[in-house]
């Protein structure tokens, strides 16, 4: 393939979750461009500016391309891969001897392959060590957690592209126009059939443009809102008590909850019309199928799982799951955090989610990898960041993320890295994180190697590789096996394909998803696919649900949603904007896509600006409790008055974010934040 | 396959969420400069059947073929009158610095006020306005894609590539199934 002097190869697309695909022209071994893939089912071969920009990254000249140390002093030196992996082992045996196998962290990625991920949480987890987290800690665990316990497993219940045979569609937290712009073309396809949209967002953006109504809400009281709806749509009877009789089980504890609500006082906290509230119980409980699409605006906030959890009841208190167009859409932000999901890279979770204090099951996985028992009992992103500033972590080995600017009070987590005896950075670029690494590897990016990615839909895509990594950069499982096979957890580095042949026996949700029959296809296999001949399930639960008695449950929060509400000065909500990617390492280096966006900016309600003597452009400082951040007033109606927006792809906005977790999924809070400006004079 | 000549560019300005792919996707279909702006929604060349702009360019640098608008660099002197000319604001300009050659000493564009001191002031680089214009992606068509770059990417369908009639009845399909569907939540009495 790779002699051929011109070709065109079909891969994944490296950024958000909805797993696009596009050909990349390769000529003399070099990306030189990209062709669109029409017959693709995830989005008919679109690409938003991000996928549009997969050439000039490729060809990045800052690229890492060679093994990096750091010696006492700080100053770095390229050393060979012989050298960094033997230097890594070595230290890493000295401080399981010294300190115990607890004292190793790892932080898995939701950029790699299915393939990495599960040799990197195995070589964790064989190494001793429980804690392997990655970043869905930051954006999904909620909806896993409430979703998995409510319904039996914790994905999108059907393809994006079905959202366009729905009536209605709920989008709350979610601002999928600019972070998945593709998914934007399903849901004006609905409308433009006749579906009613509403839109719940604290800010006016693109998402809620499309919507007939758009909810206002003021930051933070979700979890009142969905209550609110879903008692009003009890009081008028909407709700399809048949499905609740066949298919559901605890009804009637929840039912007791909502008719203690009243509606027109929680409209006054949500700081909604109460007609809307009605409306929006009335269209979704009557039309023939609705969907609720939601995002971080649901999840990161200090009782996520709770509103993950309502969202599911509302969804199974109006019937409304299970059908073409009637389902729950918690769109993923990464091109496979669902599959790291699914692969076992979350503390509390084995490949397949089998929980790691489940005794039996946890012996099951551990006899398939040869050993007697695994490890239990991790931490969470946050909660390594915590253990090392106890001194109870002393390694961290990071694999393609940047905890520095995606995690709470980026501070604690700078000084926490600071305290290491060993980070290990493997990454494609020298991130703020790397800056802090003993020593950094030069990872490949998605297209120099291959694997299989699963996108939000549960599709799993097969990516070929199209190019080679540039100079003496290796694959994430090139580095995994080797590094497995210096510390002595097994024999030969494996290739892609036999991994994922062992992940067709350890999950059973993958049963069926072999390599050659994903290689093959360019629309992969949405699981679960059990065997060999299953086609795949695109639409889940349609006839029972995937827990042990086949009845969905509705998970009532006993947690008070209104002590949440907070009266200090002004909320400040963190999100993303259309051309730049989490935590920013990749797109805050491409011109082309920092041109749109190049600074960080704070979006201020005009009569909140007013008030405090801001203008258009000028200089302010922004006070939290965790640190103060010097940033440019946008002054703009798009916020409530009494809010603020900051988008978190620069690494001063979590400089700010609060690290309250959620108690049951253990993520942070960061759309709870609260803060005070002051104007900086000249 | 459709053929070059009868597919128009239909733009749904209410489906823009201003992401800014077509332009991007421009830019790499054309080596650099897009023609194509976003503001609120779209904005490139219509390819007019009656277009304006060929009727000013005193130099014919523009000129139809199959349909399409087709701006000639060779013949361009980059006035701009067609900038003038244009109903949606299409055509596109990019500023472009070059260096001046040495041997470009005594050339007219240098300003008065270096020839007038005895050409010791001399300015490295000067600046150059470059008029151009979405040419329908001939070179993809050539290459036998039927659909133009910005229409193959756009994730909303805001910019959609189809041929006339396939363009209308969809447009009435559209709006039977919305009025459709409002008939019918009407008559159960749940519409408010």
């Amino acid at each position: 393939m790779m002699e051929k002097k011109n070709n065109k190869v079909s891969v994944i697309c490296p950024y958000c979750g909805a797993g696009c695909r596009f050909e990349l022209i390769v000529e003399n071994g070099k990306a030189i461009g990209i062709d669109y893939e029409p017959d693709h089912p995830v989005a008919l071969g679109a690409l938003c500016p991000k996928g549009n920009s997969a050439v000039e990254l490729l060809n990045h000249p800052e690229r890492l391309t060679f093994p990096i140390m750091r010696e006492r002093n700080g100053k770095t030196r390229r050393i060979t891969w012989d050298e960094a992996l033997q230097f890594v082992a070595n230290k890493l045996r000295q401080i399981r001897e010294d300190f115990g196998p607890d004292a190793v962290g790892f932080l898995a990625s939701a950029k790699v392959s299915n393939e990495e991920n599960y040799l990197f949480q195995k070589l964790a987890r064989l190494f001793g060590s429980p804690h392997v987290d990655h970043c869905a800690r930051l954006c999904h665990s909620p909806s896993i957690v409430a979703l998995s316990r409510a319904l039996g497993s914790g994905a999108m219940t059907n393809p994006i592209s079905d959202l366009e045979n729905s009536r209605c569609i709920l989008i709350i937290g979610s601002n999928f126009s600019e972070n998945h712009p593709i998914v934007s073309r399903w849901v004006l396809n609905a409308k433009d059939r006749g579906a009613f949209i509403i839109a719940v967002d604290p800010r006016k953006t693109p998402t809620t443009e499309i919507a007939h109504i758009h909810l206002m809400i003021r930051p933070g009281t979700d979890g009142i809102l969905l209550n609110a709806i879903m008692a009003q749509i009890l009081r008028e009877g909407l709700a399809n008590y048949d499905f609740i009789a066949s298919r559901t089980e605890g009804f009637e504890h929840l039912k007791d909850k909502l008719r203690q609500i009243d509606i027109i006082k929680a409209a006054k906290q949500v700081g909604v019309p109460v007609g809307d509230i009605v409306i929006t119980a009335r269209k979704y409980a009557t039309s023939p199928s609705s969907a609720i699409v939601y995002c971080m605006g649901i999840t990161q906030h200090r009782y996520g799982t709770d509103y993950a959890a309502s969202c599911a009841n509302m969804a199974l208190l109006c019937g409304h799951i299970g059908r073409s167009g009637a389902g729950i859409f918690p769109l993923r932000g990464q091109n496979n955090v669902q599959g790291a999901s699914d692969m076992g890279a979350l503390a509390e979770f084995l490949p397949g989610y089998v929980r790691t204090d489940d005794v039996e099951k946890r012996q099951n996985v551990a006899k398939l990898w040869g050993c007697d028992d695994l490890p239990s009992g991790g931490l969470s992103v946050t909660e390594i960041i915590g253990a090392i500033l106890d001194g109870k972590i002393k390694a961290l080995f990071v694999m393609g993320e940047n905890p520095i600017v995606s995690d709470p009070c980026s501070a604690e987590t700078e000084k926490a890295l600071s305290m290491l005896d060993l980070l290990v950075v493997q990454d494609i670029f020298m991130t703020e994180t790397a800056n802090f690494a003993h020593v950094v590897l030069p990872a490949a990016m998605w297209a120099e190697k291959s694997g299989s990615y699963t996108n939000t839909e549960r599709r799993v895509q097969w990516s070929p590789k199209a190019l080679n990594p540039p100079n003496e950069a290796k694959s994430d499982l090139w580095i995994i096996g080797n590094l497995g096979k210096l510390l002595g957890l097994w024999e030969i580095p494996p290739q892609p394909e036999d991994i994922l042949r062992e992940i067709n026996l350890a999950i059973p949700f993958y049963g069926g998803i072999t390599p050659e029959r994903i290689a093959t296809s360019k629309e992969g296999l949405i699981w679960p696919c059990l065997d060999e001949n299953h086609p795949g399930t695109s639409i889940l639960y349609s006839e029972k649900f995937h827990r042990e008695n086949g009845r969905a449950t509705f998970v009532t929060s006993e947690v008070d949603f209104e002590a949440s509400i907070s009266h200090e000065p002004f909320s400040l909500i963190t999100g993303r904007v259309a051309v730049h990617y989490n935590s920013g390492s990749i797109t805050r280096k491409l011109p082309s896509l920092l041109r749109y966006t190049p600074n960080l900016e704070l979006t201020i309600h005009p009569s909140d600006a007013s008030e405090l003597g801001i203008k258009d452009g000028s200089t302010v400082l922004v006070k939290t409790a965790k640190g103060t951040v010097e940033t440019v007033a946008k002054v703009s109606s798009s916020v409530r008055q009494g809010s603020v927006f900051m988008p978190f792809h620069f690494p001063e906005t979590n400089r700010l974010t609060p690290k309250d977790l959620d108690p049951i999924a253990r993520i942070p809070s960061f759309k709870d934040a609260k803060c005070r400006l002051l104007r900086k004079d000249k | 396959m459709q053929s070059m000549a009868s597919w128009k560019i239909f733009i749904n300005p209410e489906r823009c969420i201003g992401c800014h792919a077509c332009e991007m996707a421009c830019e790499q279909t054309h080596g650099g400069a897009s023609n194509i702006k976003v503001q609120c929604a779209p904005v490139f060349c219509r390819h007019c059947e009656v277009p304006p702009c060929i009727t000013v360019c005193y130099r014919n640098a523009i000129e139809m073929r199959n349909g399409k608008i087709l701006l000639i660099k060779d013949l361009c002197t980059n006035c701009g009158i067609c900038i003038f000319a244009c109903p949606f604001g299409a055509i596109m300009t990019t500023t472009i610095t070059r260096r001046i050659e040495p041997k470009e000493k005594a050339h007219r564009d240098v300003p008065l006020l270096s020839r007038l001191f005895g050409g010791k002031i001399f300015p490295k680089e000067r600046q150059i306005v470059l008029v151009h214009k979405c040419d329908g992606c001939v070179e993809r068509a050539e290459a036998g894609v039927a659909r133009p770059a910005c229409a193959a990417t756009c994730p909303s369908g805001a910019i959609e590539c189809k041929d006339i009639a396939q363009a209308s009845s969809s447009k009435r399909i559209r709006t039977y199934e919305v009025h459709l569907v409002t008939h019918l939540t009407h008559r159960e009495g749940t519409s408010l």
